[in-house]
């Protein structure tokens, strides 16, 4: 009676779970990147999918494949061109571990960005830790396919360039997907993503001969940030506006800071820590936008005296003001011109100054323009380095 | 009992027709006849020749009217009994002892004279022991029991002895601590081994499984040592252990699954260290457990657990293998399945032989043929050593029908097969019992005293509280 | 020394029974309605839950050696009992039904959409058999040992959680109309008190430390009280609001946030067991009940295995066909439920005064 039981147990188990769900390692194509374009009203998807196929033992330059593929289809939704792809390739697509969303500009100016957000967060499968990002004056699926020198694969060559550059020269660029679409559902902030082109326009941008050589022909670069109003494309920012947006928004790590230090000559500096706090005095239309830093003097080029404690005050001063009206330039541009919110002032009001917030929820976007900004920069401390004259020729 | 001894020797000569060696030998004192009846491969001659045959002689010179009494005060050996009944004659016959047919009496003498036929005290061979003593049992009672006495000299050590087995009478002993034993324990053990009615015991695994009969489980809830200080261990705990005659490995009851993680080298070390080593074994349970299953569900369900550049090694190395993941595992751990058993067997000198065959086996050779790709090799490695942990075979092997479930489980569902096949397991602990004790002792039924020396081990003042 | 069951292990029930509905259920409809201060909500909320554990205490005090049922027995007598406790089976069916579909409907949603429900229900329905023949105490143990690990989840995961954390997401307080508030928080309120009533079918005389009952079940409460706490505060500060009331299980998205050292990155898989090993104590535990409810007292074990088989059979099959998809499940716990929750509150309190009553005549 016992060997019964378990002997039926082991059938039902059997027959009835079945391997619905299994997916063998050799049957996925494992995505590393997604692009989206519009061609003529069909949404275009492109995948780049990590090649997985076993290298010979022996290395013949000329048969060993790239590191990645990239597969096309189209659809008239995202669902039905992604689905399309099995129609090409021989496994089917695995999109949880993403690094990257390109979306083409186009794309953005037809159909606006809805569409997208709504796929990849119905989805229960994928990750929302990608970066997403617009390809500016070519079609998404061009900068997928452009093979990169120094990393093998495509995305993640863009994906640490994106990091690299958040980390050290001050532009947030790594829109995480999740925080996207957190900031674009809220109604009382838009949202801005960088964008990317090819470096120089060539024919030959994707073939293994571009790895080859030292100097690369063509290249992928971060150029500049595109600002949203609703689910539309209506301005830029150019690097030193997104340093400012970044010093707003408390997200830089490091930064250089360039500015004259007489008529003709630059200095730099390193930021290496800076904290942004926003305030609000109660029942006011006046955001206060304190910031201060630490910084190291890495490069000057006129002459100096940098042991004397006035002068190194001069030079700290000189960087407070350059950054103070850097930030007055693009709140103005974003505020003014564009007339849309990307730091978020209209959220941050109603949630540190609720009682004036209501008052004039109506009238809000006349308000907004009128709302005065008081900024504060501070340089905290500014250490000089390993010499403590600047380098010069005694006359 | 006949009291013609002639037709007393005649009827025993009848009865034991088939067995050879029982020596009769005929001796008069005074006018009385007695014989001396022996059984030759289980006495010292020396024995006999010296106590008996030369002290009978000194009594033959003694002028007394009752030669039973005579001889039963003056023999000089030591241990002397005075049996009456056929089945007494032949139990000691059998045992070893000599008996002594007096004329016309109706009680005989049997007198102690068993030769050592067993090997002497050496190395335990199962069990690895690096500190600690190092003397084993072997396949004499009274020396095992001995070598008990030796580290408990106390009044309190009860022992209680049952002769059972239709042809064998095995001589158990059931021993423990009167005052820190649990009475009803004791009386429940006691009265399953007075129901026990076999053909023959041979040796203790024959009584593990017939008192063992209560539990359903592939798991053990009765350890079996070799070393009599892990027996002395077990018995200041309360425990109660059953020595079996002929057989060198006591049975401690009851064991609860904490046992199997402790050995006695354990007193020696410091606490900390300790307990670094037994929560190492509390890990590598569970690795041994469950490691193929987690490695099933996380290449075929979830694949997104892993990190990219890890999926795609493995995925570039399941390349050119044709079998499906649950089958690649299987194979692979029949293999060393069959690789294990075999080094038990295999005498020493061929087993070098048997592990450079192991190793080209399941090395290199299997992965360049694309039966199996080299993260399967890596996988069972671990869980192959993790399982070299335990000292206790049972537990290795039960745990072999669970991985195979576990591995059944995830090729079935993925994580949540494991998971589901876990809970499977956590209930089927939480309902054993080992005698009365819960299975899973001072975790599940939480217990504050016990939980101090179990998981880690607690500093020796503070387990004194 | 079979038969009893230890106050921990008895606590640990009761912490699964309070926190296990909260997870899945209840943030999601609790969030829908107070957007960001639904972890004030739950505080409040849990503050009038801790009336029902006092109720819960008297009603234990009375006859002691009793459970519920003979209790309801003892003082209303057979025809008006009768009525009550098949109006107690039909409710208990309910939350069966419920929390299986919302186990099942989790799993199949989010790891294995392309089985069926029926197959994960029958795997699920095994082990909940067998846990079921095997009786309480192996229920109650082994709610201790799933209880250490879900601890360690819960706390891992709240840990790895703290530094995405942005209090901005929680601001302003109390910007909702009190409507919204109080509607929360009520709905928090007949989450839990409904699940705290189960644990009265255990008989005193099942538990070894008696007098310490009271005190093991006060705490356990307040343990689960600042559990659930936790888990809503982690969530609502950790994703911001909006995307929070699009997402059907918010919990789970946030857990997919969790990135340690740079590799470990989804391990939500992982942490999410800590769910499942509720839903299953606590649907063991119902179909104990219900067990408990239907048999008589005279009747031998070798009938052991029927009426927890009847039951897992009926539990499997007719879940789907009341709940054939996720939109009728939504709109039962939204509109329906609430009424027949407050019905069995109802039953409760006419316990409670009824003992009293009874009480007042014996004096």
């Amino acid at each position: 009676m016992k060997y019964i039981k378990i002997i039926l147990f082991i059938f039902v188990l059997y027959t009835s779970t079945g391997c619905y769900n299994y997916r063998e390692l050799n049957k996925i194509a494992i995505a590393s990147a997604i692009a989206i374009d519009i061609d003529n009203e069909e949404i275009e998807v492109t995948s780049q999918i990590l090649n997985t196929q076993k290298q010979s033992s022996d290395t013949n330059a000329q048969n060993s494949s790239t590191n990645f593929h990239t597969y096309t289809s189209k659809g008239k939704t995202i669902q039905e061109a992604a689905r399309k792809i099995v129609l090409e390739s021989p496994r089917r697509l695995y999109i949880n571990d993403i690094d990257l969303l390109v979306i083409s500009k186009e794309f953005i100016d037809k159909k606006g960005i809805d569409n997208i957000l709504d796929f990849f967060l119905r989805d229960s499968e994928s990750q929302k830790h990608f970066y997403v990002i617009v390809s500016k004056d070519c079609k998404a699926k061009e900068i997928l396919t452009t093979t990169t020198p120094i990393e093998t694969v495509n995305s993640q060559s863009i994906a640490h360039s994106l990091e690299s550059t958040t980390k050290y020269y001050g532009r947030n660029v790594t829109n995480d997907f999740e925080t996207l679409a957190d900031n674009y559902l809220n109604k009382k902030r838009d949202i801005f993503i960088p964008s990317i082109s090819i470096a120089n326009e060539s024919k030959k941008a994707n073939n293994k001969k571009n790895i080859e050589s030292t100097n690369a022909t063509t290249g992928l670069k971060i150029t500049e940030d595109f600002v949203f109003k609703n689910e539309k494309i209506i301005g830029v920012l150019n690097n030193q506006e997104s340093v400012a947006a970044s010093f707003i928004d408390n997200k830089i790590d490091h930064a250089v800071v360039t500015t004259k230090c007489d008529n003709k000559n630059y200095m730099s500096i390193n930021i290496t820590k800076s904290k942004t706090k926003l305030s609000t005095p109660k029942n006011k239309n006046q955001i206060n936008i304190d910031v201060i830093f630490n910084a190291n003097l890495y490069d000057i080029n006129c002459e100096k005296n940098l042991s004397s404690i006035k002068v190194m005050k001069e030079i700290g001063k000189n960087f407070e003001n350059y950054i103070e009206k850097n930030i007055k330039k693009t709140l103005n541009k974003t505020i003014k011109e564009y007339k849309t919110d990307i730091f978020g002032f209209e959220d941050f009001m109603y949630k540190n100054n609720t009682a004036f917030y209501k008052k004039n929820k109506n009238n809000w976007d006349n308000i907004f323009q009128k709302m005065k900004f008081k900024i504060n920069v501070k340089l905290k401390s500014l250490e000089k380095g390993n010499i403590y004259k600047t380098v010069e020729r005694e006359k | 009992m006949k009291k013609n001894v002639d037709k007393l020797v005649s009827s025993i000569k009848k009865e034991t027709e088939g067995v050879s060696d029982i020596i009769f030998r005929k001796k008069i004192i005074g006018k009385t006849k007695i014989y001396i009846i022996y059984n030759e491969p289980l006495t010292s001659s020396d024995k006999i020749s010296s106590f008996v045959i030369k002290s009978l002689n000194k009594i033959a010179r003694y002028k007394n009217k009752n030669l039973l009494e005579t001889i039963e005060n003056n023999i000089t050996n030591f241990k002397v009994q005075r049996i009456n009944t056929n089945d007494d004659l032949y139990f000691y016959l059998h045992f070893g002892y000599t008996i002594i047919l007096i004329d016309g009496e109706s009680e005989a003498l049997c007198l102690e004279t068993k030769a050592d036929i067993s090997r002497s005290i050496s190395i335990p061979e199962s069990e690895n022991t690096y500190r600690g003593a190092k003397d084993a049992f072997v396949e004499e009672y009274q020396k095992n029991i001995g070598l008990i006495k030796k580290r408990i000299k106390s009044n309190k050590l009860n022992i209680k002895t049952f002769n059972k087995g239709k042809y064998t009478n095995t001589l158990i002993g059931v021993l423990s601590i009167k005052g820190l034993v649990s009475n009803d324990k004791l009386e429940s053990v006691l009265n399953k081994i007075q129901n026990i009615n076999e053909n023959g015991i041979i040796n203790s695994g024959i009584i593990k499984n017939l008192i063992e009969k209560e539990n359903k489980s592939v798991f053990p809830t009765i350890n079996t040592t070799e070393r009599p200080d892990m027996v002395c261990y077990a018995l200041l705990r309360g425990k109660i252990v059953i020595i079996i005659d002929n057989s060198p490995y006591a049975l401690i009851i009851p064991s609860t699954l904490n046992e199997f993680f402790k050995t006695s080298e354990d007193s020696y070390g410091k606490s900390l260290n300790v307990s670094f080593t037994r929560f190492l074994k509390v890990i590598s349970f569970f690795i041994t457990l469950m490691t193929p299953g987690i490695y099933i569900a996380l290449i075929t369900y979830n694949q997104e657990i892993l990190p990219t550049d890890l999926l795609v090694n493995f995925a570039t190395q399941r390349d050119g293998v044709p079998f499906p993941a649950f089958v690649e595992a299987l194979i692979m751990i029949m293999c060393f399945e069959i690789l294990r058993e075999g080094d038990l067997r295999i005498p020493s000198f061929s087993g070098s032989a048997l592990s450079i065959v192991g190793a080209l086996i399941l090395g290199d050779a299997a992965v360049a043929a694309g039966i199996v790709s080299p993260v399967m090799i890596i996988i069972i490695a671990i869980t192959a050593i993790s399982a070299l942990l335990f000292t206790e075979p049972e537990i290795i092997i039960g745990v072999r029908w669970w991985r195979l479930l576990f591995m059944i489980g995830a090729s079935l569902m993925g994580l949540i097969g494991v998971v589901v096949i876990f809970i499977a397991l956590i209930i089927h602990f939480t309902s054993l019992t080992s005698f009365g004790t819960p299975y899973l002792s001072p975790f599940s039924p939480y217990d504050p005293k016990d939980i101090k020396d179990s998981l880690f081990k607690a500093s020796h003042k503070r387990r004194k509280k | 020394m079979k038969n009893q069951i230890n106050n921990l292990q008895l606590s640990t029930i009761f912490i699964f029974l309070v926190t296990t509905p909260f997870f899945g259920i209840g943030t999601y409809s609790i969030i829908k309605f107070t957007k960001n201060d639904a972890w004030l909500s739950v505080l409040i909320g849990g503050i009038f839950a801790f009336l029902i554990v006092l109720d819960i205490l008297y009603i234990s005090n009375y006859k002691p050696d009793f459970n519920i049922i003979e209790k309801i027995d003892d003082v209303f007598g057979k025809f008006f009992g009768l009525i009550l406790k098949i109006i107690l089976l039909f409710l208990t069916i309910t939350m069966l039904f419920v929390l299986f579909y919302n186990l099942i409907h989790f799993i199949v949603s989010q790891f294995l959409f392309e089985t069926p429900n029926i197959a994960i229900a029958i795997m699920f329905g095994l082990i909940i058999l067998y846990i079921n023949i095997k009786g309480i105490e192996t229920l109650s143990r082994t709610s201790l040992v799933l209880f250490i690990f879900s601890l360690i989840c819960l706390i891992s995961s709240c840990f790895s959680l703290i530094s995405t954390t942005n209090l901005e997401n929680i601001k302003p307080i109390l910007d909702i109309s009190f409507n919204n508030f109080l509607s929360g928080t009520i709905k928090y309120f007949l989450l839990i008190y409904i699940y705290m009533y189960l644990i009265l079918i255990i008989p005193k005389n099942k538990i070894i430390d008696k007098p310490k009952y009271n005190k093991y079940l006060i705490i356990s409460y307040f343990i689960s009280y600042f559990m659930n706490f936790l888990v809503i505060f982690t969530t609502l500060t950790n994703l911001g609001n909006h995307i929070l009331s699009a997402y059907q299980y918010p919990e789970y998205s946030v857990l997919k946030r969790i990135k340690i050292f740079d590799f470990i990155d989804r391990i939500e898989n992982v942490l999410i067991i800590m769910w499942v090993f509720g839903l299953f104590i606590i649907i063991s535990f119902i179909v104990y009940f219900i067990t408990k409810v239907l048999k008589k007292k005279k009747e031998k074990s070798q009938k052991k295995i029927l009426y927890p088989l009847i039951i897992t059979i009926i539990m499997i099959f007719v879940t789907f066909i009341v709940f054939p998809n996720n939109t009728v499940f939504d709109f039962y716990i939204t509109k329906i439920s609430p009424y027949l929750k407050f019905s069995f509150l109802i039953i409760m309190i006419i316990l409670s005064i009824g003992i009293f009553i009874k009480r007042k005549i014996r004096t």
